[in-house]
């Protein structure tokens, strides 16, 4: 019984008091973890990580090539100035956030006379008209096949000239500007995708199926807009297009989609008779490249329609020269080939979407004047679409989508 | 069957189990806790701390149980040097880059700025990444106490004799955490980490064996080290991968013991000497992990990986321990004791060789050493030790960043036999202090993985701004420096009979 007091409980007692003792000492302070801070200074042109920002002293100069003062470069004391975001050591102004510095005409946007990049409006003459030049962005959701039900939130981008006569309009010439989307992957129409399809689909009456038209008239306040359904088809031929748009089949009548046998190896066959190659790569289908967590790119054939309203969720003014309106998509796909890339997610790579049911689409139409050479228009469009050369609509589309970027909101 | 026969079974399968044996170094890092082992316990202190290290000096030993406790502090800091350049721009988490061939650039790095300042929602989708600042999650400064359990039991005089030792944490039973050496730790605690301290501190360490006094002058003993090894597999189904709250898990855990063998061999030729030879297999702790993931399309994928912890190589002793003088009622000898350990054969906690990045960060052996005395005067024993250990880490220029520096230590102890109510006892301390010498590493950009080409463009086909040169989020780089101490203190009481 005396022993068994030596034992176990002593000893724990004395091993936890031992323990605490030592660590109460405060052992010897060279023994502390640290991380140094690199030699350069705020001020110098190299940003550090812990800098916001770091912009060399006078390197930032206004068109006169006067030296901006800090304020106007968006980054003072190595910190975002107010109404700036920086990154990579670029600071541009952020629009939205109510402040108006560099660049901006005005901020926030308001549907009204400012519009989503922080400029004053182009002046609407005539109420509820869509006539003239337009950019727009139509912003659809769908929900990822491969169970993981991520939200992948997609823009097409377009060029639109329209005539209106009295309430109804309809589209007079047209371009289409490339797909981004955005979600578990990255997924972008390759250049040379946007380019064969920049004049395909084509939503003006030169479509031997009908143009884009539809009415815009004033309701109460506002207007009230409506398109007609228009169809698409990429990397496959017109026979799988409806014959007239004006039914507005669904997608699910209409002849199957082209498949291959083996989209690892298209040369195995399969129904591929109707699939054509736009973009002349030598590869059935439209190159779409997907980064993020699945790399790689796949040639695919896509159908789909869109349809634009109005509605009490996207109420229009009746001189908004920028307003938005609820976008009805449906889509359909097949991967003709597939091409890997890193990390083996090839499988992955085979997964499509669908479009998302709680999660209605929308279109932003910006207004950029009544005439070709309207500023606005002319700082855009760098020729008469379709009336120049492929690059020079290739350039329009990328000053479209620069002008109207992609939101990667997944609602 | 011929003796050498015998030899050469034994050194069969000694080598057959310890090819899948889990170690522990902590037995190395203490040194003897009682008996008088101190610093050179592979030549002198014949006790329960003998069955690891030498269980030839078994039969030498004192009959008895003993418990007590150590206490070891580990103080090791490591700084890392500023960074004036070789950011990961903020564009690279976008995930659209792609190289000079549009194949786009695999996810093997994240922002610079990410790692120092985190990500907030509204700029990374999922929510955001959190903040991880170099070197804010290191793992040394703690102090760790154990339980010490030694047995020596002579169950047929000094022809058997059976030994026990264990150090038991009090505390976390067994701690083993993974961390990467080079650039990919970057996405979990972004620090260094000492390599042979740390977790390697907290393992249970248990030793068991036997030995024989074959004749007068020789001993022979051989003894295992007790541990686990594991393996575990993890199928998952994943219902939405935007929220794993859904996730379905099932496990499959397997603890298997294994044991490593130990020999030693101890020859006294004469009343004054003692000369010992000892061989430590190869020790490790093993954990296999199987990770699977199904989708609801079907598609399943699965993976492997084993972590190796607690490596502990071939290690080959020698010493010896000679009496000075002697007196009517005291003893003094000299202890040198001496040993050679084959580090080049280490495997990190990933189960990677350092050479994987090329030969010159291959680990070296290293011989090291120890001198001490030990002074016995009646029942009371008093011990001085002397020791350095070198470091196998070669300089880490590379994308590697082991963490371990040269070390000497010294350490005093004593010990005293009494009775108590009828019961002889003998009561101990020793406390020793470990001093890391400083040790600084500078990086050489060219041995350093560029996470960022130097043809990576947008998908625009816009050069990305500040991918010229080197790109890196390596927590070591350009350089660290590293130094601290380890104290600890033993307890014991034994129960001798």
């Amino acid at each position: 019984m005396v022993v068994r007091r030596f034992s176990l409980g002593r000893f724990f007692i004395g091993g936890a008091a031992l323990a605490w003792g030592l660590g109460a000492l405060g052992l010897p302070s060279c023994a502390e973890d640290q991380a140094l801070h690199g030699a350069s200074k705020c001020g110098d042109g190299v940003r550090q990580p812990e800098e916001e920002c770091d912009v060399l002293a006078g390197a930032l100069v206004d068109p006169d090539g006067n030296p901006l003062k800090p304020k106007d470069t968006g980054c003072v004391q190595c910190k975002e100035a107010p109404g700036w975001r920086c990154r990579d050591n670029v600071c541009k102004e952020f629009c939205g956030d109510g402040k108006i510095v560099g660049d901006e005409e005005c901020d926030p946007p308001n549907g009204d006379d400012c519009n989503t990049s922080c400029r004053l409006s182009v002046v609407k003459k005539d109420p509820c008209s869509l006539a003239g030049h337009w950019i727009l962005r139509q912003t659809d959701f769908s929900v990822a096949n491969i169970g993981t039900k991520g939200v992948q939130t997609s823009s097409n981008w377009f060029y639109w000239e329209v005539a209106q006569k009295g309430d109804e309009w309809e589209v007079v010439n047209s371009l289409f500007c490339g797909i981004v989307v955005t979600g578990n992957a990255n997924v972008k129409l390759s250049d040379i995708g946007t380019r064969g399809l920049m004049h395909k689909n084509r939503q003006d009456q030169s479509n031997p199926r009908g143009g884009r038209k539809g009415v815009m008239r004033v309701q109460g306040d506002g207007c009230y807009m409506k398109s007609s359904r228009h169809y698409f088809i990429r990397g496959g031929k017109d026979d799988l297009l409806p014959a007239s748009f004006a039914a507005e089949p669904d997608l699910e009548t209409l002849g199957p989609l082209p498949v291959a046998n083996d989209v690892y190896d298209p040369s195995k066959g399969g129904m591929l008779e109707l699939a054509d190659d736009p973009d002349g790569d030598g590869l059935l289908g439209v190159p779409f490249e997907v980064t993020g967590l699945i790399n790689g790119t796949r040639s695919a054939v896509q159908r789909d329609w869109s349809a634009y309203e109005s509605d009490a969720t996207h109420a229009i003014a009746q001189f908004s020269a920028e307003f938005v309106a609820r976008s009805d998509f449906k889509n359909q796909e097949k991967i003709l080939h597939l091409q890997c890339g890193s990390g083996g997610t090839c499988p992955l790579l085979e997964a499509g979407s669908t479009p998302s049911l709680d999660r209605p689409g929308r279109v932003l139409f910006r207004y950029l004047g009544d005439k070709l050479d309207s500023p606005a228009v002319r700082a855009l469009v760098v020729e008469f679409p379709g009336g120049g050369s492929d690059d020079d609509d290739f350039e329009t589309c990328s000053r479209i989508r620069a002008a109207l970027p992609h939101d990667p909101a997944s609602k | 069957m011929s003796a050498r026969t015998h030899l050469r079974l034994t050194l069969l399968a000694a080598t057959l189990w310890s090819s899948h044996a889990a170690a522990s170094p902590l037995f190395e890092l203490a040194g003897g806790t009682s008996s008088g082992g101190g610093l050179a316990p592979r030549v002198t202190g014949a006790g329960a701390p003998s069955t690891y290290f030498n269980p030839a000096l078994l039969p030498h030993a004192k009959q008895g149980f003993e418990l007590g406790v150590l206490v070891l502090s580990d103080h090791i800091g490591i700084t890392v040097d500023g960074r004036g350049r070789g950011d990961v721009p903020d564009i690279v988490g976008d995930r659209e880059l792609v190289d000079q061939n549009g194949s786009p650039i695999s996810n093997q790095t994240v922002p610079t700025r990410w790692l120092v300042r985190g990500c907030p929602a509204d700029e990374c989708k999922g929510g955001g990444f959190g903040a991880r600042p170099r070197q804010a999650a290191g793992s040394s400064g703690n102090t760790r106490a154990y339980q010490i359990i030694g047995l020596v039991n002579k169950i047929a005089g000094e022809r058997v004799v059976l030994g026990f030792y264990a150090l038991v944490p009090l505390g976390t039973f067994t701690t083993a955490n993974s961390f990467y050496n080079d650039e990919r730790e970057q996405f979990f605690s972004n620090s260094l980490h000492p390599e042979l301290y740390s977790d390697r501190m907290t393992a249970t360490s248990v030793s068991f064996g036997g030995a024989s006094k074959l004749s007068r002058t020789l001993s022979v003993g051989l003894s295992f080290t007790l541990n686990l090894r594991n393996s575990a597999a993890a199928g998952t189904y994943v219902r939405d991968a935007n929220d794993y709250n859904q996730l379905l898990l099932s496990t499959q855990v397997d603890v298997d013991a294994s044991v490593s063998p130990h020999l030693g061999v101890n020859w006294r030729p004469s009343d004054v000497l003692s000369l010992s030879a000892t061989v430590h297999s190869k020790q490790q702790l093993s954990i296999d992990t199987t990770f699977s993931a199904l989708l609801p399309s079907g598609l399943e994928s699965k993976t492997t990986r084993r972590a190796v912890h607690d490596f502990v190589p071939w290690t080959f002793g020698a010493g010896g321990e000679l009496e000075l003088s002697r007196g009517a009622n005291s003893r003094l000898t000299g202890v040198v004791s001496a040993s050679y350990a084959l580090w080049s054969y280490y495997l990190d906690r990933h189960g990677e060789s350092p050479a994987t990045y090329g030969s010159y960060l291959k680990w070296k052996n290293t011989a090291s050493g120890a001198v001490g005395a030990r002074y016995e005067r009646g029942a009371t024993r008093l011990l001085a030790d002397l020791s350095y250990v070198p470091t196998p880490v070669p300089p880490q220029t590379g994308r590697s960043n082991y963490v371990d520096n040269d070390r000497a230590g010294v350490a005093l102890g004593v010990d005293h036999s009494f009775e108590f109510i009828g019961l002889r006892l003998r009561a101990g301390v020793m406390g020793q202090v470990q001093t890391l010498f400083k040790r600084d590493q500078k990086k050489v950009d060219g041995q350093i993985q560029d996470e960022l080409p130097d043809d990576a463009r947008t998908r625009t086909g816009a050069p990305v701004a500040g991918r010229a040169g080197l790109q890196t989020n390596n927590p070591g780089w350009p350089g660290f420096s590293s130094q601290g101490t380890i104290i600890g203190g033993a307890f014991t009481l034994g129960i001798l009979y």
